[in-house]
Parts: structure tokens; sequence; C-alpha cells
């Protein structure tokens, strides 16, 4: 059948249009609302050591609050299990599957701030949570 | 309807759409090596890169056909033809772009987020090809018939497709990325929000061949399926704060999130109602290739939209989130429901230009095809489960410990994604091989 005979002749039932409007005009406050308003605060150290992550494209092996690739661990709170000189070690030594990063001290120095962000952000470990009666979950 | 003869980029758009995807396949075959410990040496082109190539190639095979094959559609029922322009300079663009990508994958120059790895300038040029998709339907707009839910469901994809990619570079504003919550809730907001967005363009399709096989278009007008449409849209938009339930973000992203998906139930119930109808239609249109994938799309869309909706509940989400049943889940959807469907309307194509099968021994390749993403589904699914019981126990092993564990598990993985990437590519040849009498005017 050619889809050009498809062709009907009836009008679009009124209510559509409005529907759609309203449904946009919804998602567009609600965007607004989350981009207005931060839950924490701002800190240009954060931003630097974000743009390190991206850069080097951690994301592709490590997660963030369990987002991101599953080749290596999340680490949201390696910051609070390993520290600096832990975060350091790994990144210009590497292991057997991740490559050693040649990065620059500066580099390194916002990277160790990005996780001590994170790490004060909150917690990754689904064993912290606990399953409430109607199906969420908090921290414990 | 007669169309003029010229070069016809939605074919070409087609085409280069269907190599990204044998493209985007082989990179997810080198990049699951990895897991088994085979990949490539790390210092030469690691999994940084084989990542983002799989992903993005797989992404834009499915945007790229579904507008291609929504541009063809469109300009079939409104006799008339997209500006020149716009569609010279949108191939134009996107060869550029797709070229710029590779190179900068290639040469471990990211700076991007998830999807799209590649330093932000690039973005610019994806951008300005989806605002010249959206131009060029607009175009048409004043022949098109809006009676029909699909041609709203391609204009919402289009237009959603453009705004979510923009706002998934907020992070360039002064300001948004210096907020770590809010800068990972924004991030998670678009990207779900743009998955929404090319869904609407396929779903728009599978309705649209469903008429188009059945030859009457009845089931794309009613009440039903607008309401349909509008319950899809209402999860476009608000659903997506299922991938940060353990995010301290605003307690009400959660809320919204999971009142809005569990409206997906209906859904459901509604697709396994059809069923009965599917399997009476099967008889009628057996001779036409493209049912057969619209087939699998719903067995896909079932498992998938089961999965989404255990995965949508908190306390469920809490076992699931960070293992592999969430690439179970995102590679259902993308192989399994979007390519499903986009290889039946390319089917359809094929029938309705050369009459035949693209491939002989159609039903057999299907099968196979279709067992070996079962398998590739459920070996995800297995890996999920024993990542989700390693990462609750108290007092766990280090992560190596349990990736040294699974390796034979990624083994079987890595081979059967290489029998489905090989049963795909025989496919792919099959519809690429009449060459240029693709490329000759449509009957």
């Amino acid at each position: 059948m050619n889809p050009a005979s498809l062709k009907t002749g009836r009008k679009v039932g009124w209510w559509r249009l409005p529907v759609f409007l309203g449904l946009f005009l919804l998602y567009f406050l609600y965007s607004m609302f989350l981009l207005l308003n931060p839950t924490d605060a701002k800190s240009n150290s954060f931003e630097n050591g974000k743009m390190v992550w991206q850069k080097y494209n951690c994301q592709s092996c490590h997660q963030i609050y369990g987002l991101g690739g599953y080749l290596g661990p999340d680490l949201t709170n390696v910051y609070q299990k390993g520290g600096e000189a832990y975060i350091r070690g790994m990144v210009q030594s590497g292991t057997d599957v991740m490559p050693a990063f040649k990065m620059s001290n500066s580099e390194l120095d916002a990277l160790e701030i990005y996780f001590k962000n994170m790490n004060q952000s909150g917690v990754s470990d689904p064993r912290e949570f606990v399953v409430e009666y109607d199906g969420f979950i908090r921290l414990k | 309807m007669k169309l003029k003869p010229k070069l016809d980029t939605d074919k070409w758009q087609l085409f280069l759409a269907l190599l990204l995807l044998f493209l985007g396949l082989l990179f997810g075959i080198l990049a699951s090596l990895h897991y088994s410990g085979n990949g490539i040496e790390k210092d030469k082109i690691g999994f940084v890169s084989l990542r983002p190539l799989h992903v993005s190639y797989v992404i834009l095979w499915i945007i790229l056909s579904a507008q291609a094959m929504v541009n063809h559609v469109m300009q079939m029922q409104s006799g008339k033809r997209i500006p020149s322009w716009i569609s010279y300079g949108k191939l134009l663009l996107l060869s550029v772009a797709i070229l710029a990508m590779t190179m900068a994958y290639f040469n471990s120059r990211f700076g991007g987020r998830e999807y799209w790895e590649f330093p932000p300038w690039i973005g610019v040029l994806f951008f300005a090809v989806w605002i010249l998709q959206l131009l060029g339907m607009i175009s048409l707009i004043g022949k098109l018939n809006f009676q029909k839910v699909y041609v709203w469901m391609w204009f919402t994809g289009a237009f959603f497709l453009m705004l979510t990619f923009l706002e998934s570079y907020a992070w360039l504003l002064p300001g948004i990325r210096k907020s770590t919550i809010q800068d990972i809730t924004l991030q998670w907001k678009s990207s779900g929000s743009m998955v929404g967005a090319w869904n609407q363009m396929i779903y728009g399709l599978a309705i649209w061949l469903m008429c188009a096989l059945e030859g009457n278009s009845e089931m794309a007008r009613g009440k039903t399926a607008f309401v349909l449409y509008f319950l899809g849209l209402t999860n476009l938009m608000f659903n997506w704060g299922h991938h940060i339930y353990t995010l301290p973000t605003q307690p009400y992203v959660r809320y919204i999130s999971y009142a809005v998906s569990m409206s997906e139930w209906i859904l459901l119930v509604r697709i396994i109602q059809n069923w009965k109808k599917d399997k009476k239609n099967i008889k009628k249109f057996k001779h036409n290739p493209a049912y057969y994938f619209i087939l699998a799309a719903d067995f896909w869309i079932v498992i998938n939209l089961f999965l989404a909706l255990c995965m949508s509940i908190p306390a469920i989400n809490l076992y699931t989130h960070g293992t592999h049943i969430t690439v179970a889940h995102s590679m259902g959807t993308t192989i399994g429901i979007n390519t499903m469907i986009l290889l039946s309307c390319i089917c359809w194509f094929y029938f309705q230009k050369f009459g035949k099968s693209p491939l002989t021994h159609f039903h057999r390749n299907w099968w196979i095809l279709q067992i070996t993403l079962v398998l590739f589904w459920c070996i995800l699914i297995y890996a999920g489960v024993m990542r989700s019981i390693w990462q609750m126990q108290e007092g766990h092993s280090p992560l190596s410990v349990l990736m040294k564990n699974m390796k034979p598990v990624f083994l079987v993985f890595s081979i059967a994604g290489t029998i489905f990437t090989i049963q795909l590519l025989r496919f792919i040849y099959g519809f690429l091989r009449p060459g240029r009498d693709w490329l000759r005017e449509s009957k």
C-alpha cells in the first residue's frame, strides 16, 4: 500500500493541542525550577576536577552514584576509602586493566578536590540504604 | 505521487546509518573483550575510546535512520520535497560531525559526557543537524494530516531531541557545573528525556508501518491512540528520575518519577491485549518480512517494559542500579525494540520496491538473530545479578576479584555479540546489495 493513500479528511480533535501545550508548560516550569534551584553549594574547585574527569573520559569505566561504565569500581566515595595518596597512585601507575594516565600536577590536584567534594555530597553504596514500606529508599 | 528525481539525501543518510550500526556493533565487540581480559592493549585503542565509539555510533544509527525514514514517509504523504539547502546542508554537516567525532575518539580527545563524549564544539554540528531536521519537517507542515498520531510523534521526537540535546550541554553555562548534585541531576534529566525523544520517532514509525501493512490508518486516529501518545509524552518529560534514585537531589524528583513511571503498566497491559490480534495478523502478512521484525519488537517491548517498570520501583532499583541489569535494559531497548522496528521499516521499503525478501532463508536468519539476542540479553541479566549480589554483601571482596571470576561469563557474552553482529551484517548486506537500484525513483 502506498503511504500517500493514508490521508483522511477528518479534523483533529480540539483537545489535543491544549493538552500538549499544558504538558509542555509543566515540563518547562519543572526544568526551570531544577535549573535555578541547586540542592548543594557551588564550588569552583569542583568544576575544575569535573573537567579533568571528562577530559580523560573516566566515566567510560567508572561510575559516580552508579552512573557510568562498569569495567571499574564506583568512585563516589573513593576519597573516603583511599584518600589523596591512593587516588594519585592509581591514576599515575594504573592497573592490569587501567592505563597509567599522564596528568599534570594541577590536574591531579583538581581531580582530588573533585573526589573530596563528591564524597561530601552523599553515599552511593547500596548497603547504606533501607527500603521503606511504600517502595522508596532512604539512607540509614 | 510522483516526485522529481534528484539525489535522495534521505537514502544516503539511511545507508550511512546502516554503516554506523555495523561499526558500532564491531566496536562493541572489541570493547566487550576487555571484560574477559582479551581486549586490545590498554595503552593502544583502549576501552576509553571503544566504549564511546560503540555508544555514539549505535545511538546515531537509531536517530539517523529514524529521521531518514520519517522524512521519506512525510515527503510521500505531503507530496512535497524538503528544500534542497536543508537536505544537502544536513548531510554535509552530518558527515563532518561524524568524521570529527571519530577522529576525536581515536585520538582520545574527549571532554563531553555520556553518549556524546567528544569535545563540545562537535556538539554544535550535531545540534545544527537536529535543527535542520526539524526545519525540514516544518517545511512540509502545510500539507500534512495532523489527525494521525504518528505525525505528532515524529514532530515531538524531532523537537525534544533538539531541546534535550541543548539541555545536555547546560553544563557549559557558568555556574551549572559548580554544583555537584545539580550537575548530575540535569545530565540525567536530559539524557533520560533524549531517549524518550528518539523513541517517539521510532514508535511513530511502528504505528505508521502497522497502518501501511493493514492498509488502514484507523489505529492512528482514535482517542486511544492519542491518550497513549500523551502517556508516552508524560513519561518522556517526567520519568527520568529512576536513573538517580540514590542521588541526594530534591526528593520530589524521585516522587514524580516513581508516580509517572507506574503509568507504564497501562501500556504493558495494552500491548499484551493486542498480542491476540497480532497472532491473527501473522497469517495475513506472512509474505511480508517487515511484519516479522515488528513481531520481534513486540516481544522485546514487553520484556523491556516489564524490566523498566521493576527498575522504576526504588526498592528494586536499589539492587539493579549500577549493575549489568541496567545494560541489559538499554541493550534490550536499543537493539531489541528500536533496531527491530527500524529494520522492519527498511524491510517494508525493500519489499515495496523489489517485491521480495532482502535475504534468502529469511526466516532461518531471523530466528538466529533473535535467539542470539535473547542469549546476549540473558547473559547481561546474569552478570547483573552476580554484581548485585556482590555489591549488597557485607565485607565484599574487591571488584577486581568479582570481575576475574566472571571472565568466562563475559567471554560467552562477547561470542553471542559476535554471532549477532555477523547475523545482522547479513541483513545489512541484503539491504544494500541492490546498490544503485535503491536510489532510483520509488514505484
